[in-house]
């Protein structure tokens, strides 16, 4: 008979996978096509053009160390701080460009069947999601058996 | 020194917090360096790196990470409304738009015809019905941030045609500049 601890062990588990692999993943398209990403940040309208590029080449690594970090247990509460904090930014970004009505559209809608506002919306659901697993683990690592 | 985090606490709980925050002050920096180290040293050696600085001045043309480097490229590009309404009074120029057919009824520069990017095989044989290859060209899309109108034109510059310029304001800049714009009839 599993008890309350063993199902927080496995939740725990089963969310450092989940978040670690995301970001893991997210990071793998970005990094084969940074020209694409910088547009990507171009589009969101809130970046000086300076500071594009740079985003584009630094985020994607950062997305890519952490997961492995959170996975690898390496510095693992210190991944999952940076973690929460992307996806609070990634949040903030996406949450501001719905609010005022800014549409990222070249011209090509639909080709992928949404338009960029559904897409949007679907992406902070899913950062909202991931950031409940994240404060979950946040609370949770440290204690006993996790 | 300590890489990997105990994250299975025990001691004193006060004794677990203490830890906690000395390993945050050195894990963060630490990781956060590692991946800035990573990420330009890959970006430099890495065949689809960008520079440090691409070109996101919409006065400037297209936006781009990599900037335009080449003559051709920046000789094909207009980005002046004035040059581009004289275009459409003397109607000396084939006006294209790339954009989706239902974007394009819902308004386009005047004169212009449809013929979609993602449409090109189907619509090329009705495409040249209207035009030669020395058929003096002006093709556009969305805006600045669209490169739809330069993938067009590279094609038909591979199939050897001669005059062919982009309107890097796209649509979007031609809407909000206060131009007029023509709606298809339904």
């Amino acid at each position: 008979m599993l008890q309350k601890t063993d199902y927080t062990f496995i939740l725990v588990f089963l969310f450092k996978l989940i978040l670690g692999i995301s970001f893991i993943w997210a990071s793998y398209t970005k990094i084969q096509d940074p020209a694409a990403f910088a547009k990507i940040i171009y589009g969101y309208d809130l970046f000086p053009g300076f500071s594009i590029n740079i985003i584009a080449i630094v985020v994607p690594f950062i997305e890519l160390v952490v997961g492995f970090s959170l996975i690898m247990r390496l510095y693992p509460k210190s991944a999952l701080l940076v973690i929460n904090i992307m996806l609070v930014v990634f949040i903030c970004l996406i949450g501001f460009n719905l609010i005022r009505g800014h549409e990222f559209d070249c011209g090509c809608f639909g080709s992928t069947g949404l338009s960029s506002t559904a897409s949007a919306v679907v992406s902070l659901v899913r950062d909202f999601v991931m950031l409940g697993m994240g404060v979950f683990l946040w609370k949770k690592m440290g204690t006993a058996r996790t | 020194m300590v890489f990997f985090d105990d994250d299975r606490g025990g001691g004193q709980e006060g004794d677990g917090i203490k830890q906690m925050k000395e390993k945050l002050h050195i894990g963060v920096p630490f990781l956060m360096g590692l991946a800035i180290l990573a990420a330009f040293l890959y970006n430099y050696y890495a065949p689809e790196g960008i520079p440090l600085f691409g070109q996101w001045d919409t006065e400037k043309g297209t936006v781009k990470a990599v900037p335009a480097t080449s003559e051709k490229e920046g000789s094909i590009e207009i980005s002046d409304s004035e040059w581009v309404e004289q275009v459409i009074q003397s109607k000396n120029r084939l006006i294209i738009d790339t954009r989706p057919k239902a974007v394009f009824n819902q308004g386009h520069l005047p004169g212009a015809v449809s013929f979609p990017l993602v449409d090109f095989e189907d619509n090329f044989q009705r495409m040249m019905t209207q035009m030669t290859h020395e058929t003096p060209l002006l093709i556009y899309c969305s805006g600045a941030d669209c490169t739809d109108s330069h993938a067009f034109a590279d094609i038909l510059m591979n199939m050897q045609f001669t005059d062919v310029k982009i309107y890097t304001k796209g649509f979007r800049g031609w809407k909000k500049e206060g131009r007029t714009v023509h709606v298809a009839e339904n």
